[in-house]
C-alpha cells in the first residue's frame, strides 16, 4: 500500500498556544481514518495541514510526496458547516460549482459544459440535485453537509477530508453521510474529525485519538482506559449499531 | 430641475458623481457586508482624512492624498492584524482615530486661512468639480474591470476563503485587491456622502438588495440601482430644499431599508 499522507515529529503553535505536539502519522492509500479526540485537541488543526491550510511549526508533512501547498486540486476539504456565512448570495449549484475551480480559474474565468455536467451528476449521486435553486442557507443541516461533499467531490479529489461532517445531524442524516463515505472509500482516502466515537468505529478502517499528541493510531478498537487516556475522563462508549461489541464497566477511580 | 441639470454644469458633475458612486457602492458594498468589513470601511474612510489634510498641507488634490492615506491604512491595518497579536478592532480603532487627527494636525499647519473641511466630512454632491469627476471615473474602472475580471474567484473567496485556498486560488492577492478596492471605494464617495457618513452608503442598499435575490452578481446590480435611486432622490430634495446632499441622501437610504425591512417582514407574517 502507498502512504499519501506522511508526518513526522509535526508541532503546531497559534501563538504561546500548542495546537499538536510531535505528532508522527502515515496513512496510506484507500485508507478511512477516524479522528477523534476532545474539543481542542488539535483535530481541525491536523486536517488543515494536510489541507495545506496551516503550516508546521516544525517537522514535516508531506501529502502525495509533496508538500501539501502544492498539492491543490488533490484534496478535497469538507469544512466544518458552522463556519459558513449561510446568509451568502449563493444557490446551491453555484456553491458546488466552486469546486471546479483552479488555481489557473483567476482571468474571466467562465464554468463550462463539463463543470456543469460534473456538477448536476455528483449532485444527483447525492440526491441534493433537487435543491440546486435553491439559497445555501435554506438547506436542512444534513443537505447542507451533502452539499459541501459534492463540492469537495467535483475537484475530483484522491484524498477527502471532513471536518466533523455528522455533528449535529439526526441519526437518519448521519447514516447517510457514512453510507455515502462508505461508498467513496472504494476509490479514495478518507481522513475525518468526528465526535461520534461509537459509531466511528463501525465504519472506519483506523482510527487515531489525538488531544494535543497522539495517543493511538491503529485499528478501530475502541477500549475505555485508551479513552479515558485521550479525553483525561471516563467516556461512556455508546456502540450503537455495532451489536458485537460489548463493552466493559468502568469505575470513576480508574483514572485518577 | 431637468433644465437646470442641462444647463448647469455643477449639476451635470453632481448628477454623474452620483451614478458612479453608486455603481461603486454597489458592488463594493455587496463584498463589504457578505465579508463583514463593514467597521474596517469606517475606519479606512476616517483614515483617509489624514489624506486630506495632507493633501491642503502640500498643495496637491485633497482627493489624491485621501487615496494614498485609504490604501496605505487599508494594507496597514490588514498586515498589523495579521502579524502582531493586538486585538484587530484594536487596531482598526487605534488607525481611525489616528487619520483623523492627523487630518487636523496638516490642516493647522497650512498657511493662510483655513480650508472648508465640511464638505470632506458630510460631502457636498453639489460642488463636485471637474477634477474630481476624473478621479472617480479612473477609481470606478479599477473597481469595475478588477471585479469582472476576477469575478468567480472572488465568488469563492468571499464564500468560503479556506475552500478558495485548497482548490489553489491566490487568497492573499484577492483578499489585498478587496482592501484596495475598499479603500477606491471610499475615495469615490468622500466627496458626495463625506467621510462621516460613507458606512450607511455602502450597507444600505447591499442590505436592501439580499433580501430579495440570493446571486452574488444580482445583488450587486440591484444595489447599484438602488444606489442611484437614494443619490439622485437626495440630490434632488438637496437641491429644492437647499438643504446639504450628503445629509439628504443617507437619511433617505437608512429610512428605505428600514421601511423595505419592516414591510416585508409584514407581508411575510400576513403570508404566513
Amino acid at each position: 500500500m502507498n502512504t499519501v499522507v506522511e508526518l513526522e515529529n509535526v508541532s503546531v503553535y497559534y501563538g504561546n498556544v500548542q495546537a499538536l505536539f510531535n505528532i508522527s502519522l502515515k496513512i496510506t492509500e484507500k485508507d478511512f481514518l477516524g479522528i477523534i479526540g476532545p474539543n481542542g485537541s488539535g483535530k481541525s488543526t491536523l486536517l488543515k495541514l494536510i489541507a495545506g491550510l496551516v503550516k508546521p511549526s516544525s517537522g514535516i508533512v508531506r501529502v502525495l510526496g509533496k508538500p501539501p501547498f502544492h498539492t491543490h486540486g488533490k484534496i478535497g476539504y469538507v469544512p466544518q458547516r458552522f463556519n459558513l456565512n449561510r446568509e451568502f448570495p449563493f444557490s446551491v449549484i453555484e456553491a458546488v460549482l466552486t469546486g471546479r475551480l483552479t488555481k489557473h480559474s483567476l482571468f474571466l474565468h467562465r464554468y463550462t459544459e463539463v463543470d456543469f455536467s460534473a456538477v448536476e451528476d455528483i449532485m444527483y449521486k447525492l440526491e441534493i440535485h433537487n435543491l440546486k435553486d435553491r439559497q445555501i442557507g435554506k438547506l436542512s443541516g444534513g443537505q447542507m453537509q451533502r452539499a459541501l461533499i459534492a463540492r469537495a467531490l467535483v475537484m475530483e479529489p484522491e484524498i477527502l477530508l471532513l471536518d466533523e461532517p455528522t455533528a449535529s445531524l439526526d441519526a437518519g442524516s448521519k447514516s447517510h453521510i457514512y453510507s455515502i463515505l462508505k461508498d467513496l472509500n472504494q476509490y479514495m482516502t478518507i481522513i475525518m474529525v468526528s465526535h461520534d466515537m461509537g459509531v466511528i468505529s463501525s465504519y472506519v478502517k483506523s482510527l487515531a485519538c489525538l488531544n494535543v499528541t497522539m495517543f493511538y493510531h491503529g485499528a478501530p478498537e475502541l477500549t475505555d482506559t485508551l479513552l479515558g487516556q485521550v479525553y483525561g475522563c471516563p467516556v461512556e462508549l455508546i456502540a450503537h449499531g455495532v451489536p458485537h461489541r460489548i463493552l466493559p464497566q468502568h469505575r470513576e477511580e480508574d483514572y485518577d | 430641475m431637468i433644465e437646470a441639470l442641462i444647463s448647469y454644469s455643477f449639476l451635470q458633475n453632481a448628477f454623474f458623481s452620483a451614478i458612479l458612486a453608486s455603481i461603486a457602492c454597489g458592488i463594493i458594498g455587496t463584498i463589504i457586508i457578505e465579508k463583514q468589513l463593514i467597521m474596517m470601511s469606517g475606519g479606512i474612510a476616517h483614515t483617509a482624512f489624514g489624506g486630506i489634510g495632507l493633501g491642503y498641507f502640500l498643495g496637491i488634490e485633497p482627493l489624491i492624498g485621501a487615496m494614498a492615506f485609504a490604501v496605505l491604512s487599508a494594507l496597514g491595518i490588514r498586515h498589523l492584524q495579521d502579524r502582531t497579536r493586538i486585538t484587530p478592532e484594536v487596531v482598526l480603532g487605534m488607525f481611525w482615530a489616528l487619520g483623523m487627527a492627523l487630518g487636523i494636525l496638516f490642516i493647522s499647519f497650512t498657511p493662510g486661512y483655513p480650508p472648508d473641511i465640511t464638505s470632506y466630512l458630510f460631502g457636498d454632491i453639489l460642488t463636485v468639480s471637474r477634477s474630481d469627476l476624473i478621479i472617480t471615473v479612473v477609481m470606478n474602472s479599477i473597481i469595475v474591470i478588477t471585479i469582472i475580471v476576477f469575478f468567480n474567484a472572488f465568488k469563492t473567496y468571499l464564500f468560503d476563503e479556506e475552500f478558495a485556498q485548497v482548490v489553489g486560488l491566490p487568497v492573499v492577492l484577492l483578499e489585498t485587491l478587496t482592501y484596495i478596492l475598499i479603500a477606491l471605494t471610499v475615495v469615490v464617495l468622500i466627496r458626495v456622502v463625506g467621510i462621516m457618513l460613507i458606512i450607511a452608503l455602502l450597507t444600505a442598499p447591499p442590505s436592501i438588495a439580499r433580501q430579495f435575490t440570493y446571486s452574488l452578481h444580482h445583488t450587486m446590480l440591484l444595489s447599484i440601482a438602488l444606489g442611484i435611486i437614494f443619490c439622485l432622490g437626495g440630490l434632488w430634495i438637496s437641491y429644492v430644499m437647499g438643504i446639504p446632499s450628503g445629509a439628504a441622501i443617507i437619511v433617505i437610504a437608512v429610512a428605505s431599508y428600514f421601511i423595505v425591512s419592516l414591510l416585508k417582514d409584514y407581508i411575510l407574517s400576513s403570508h404566513n
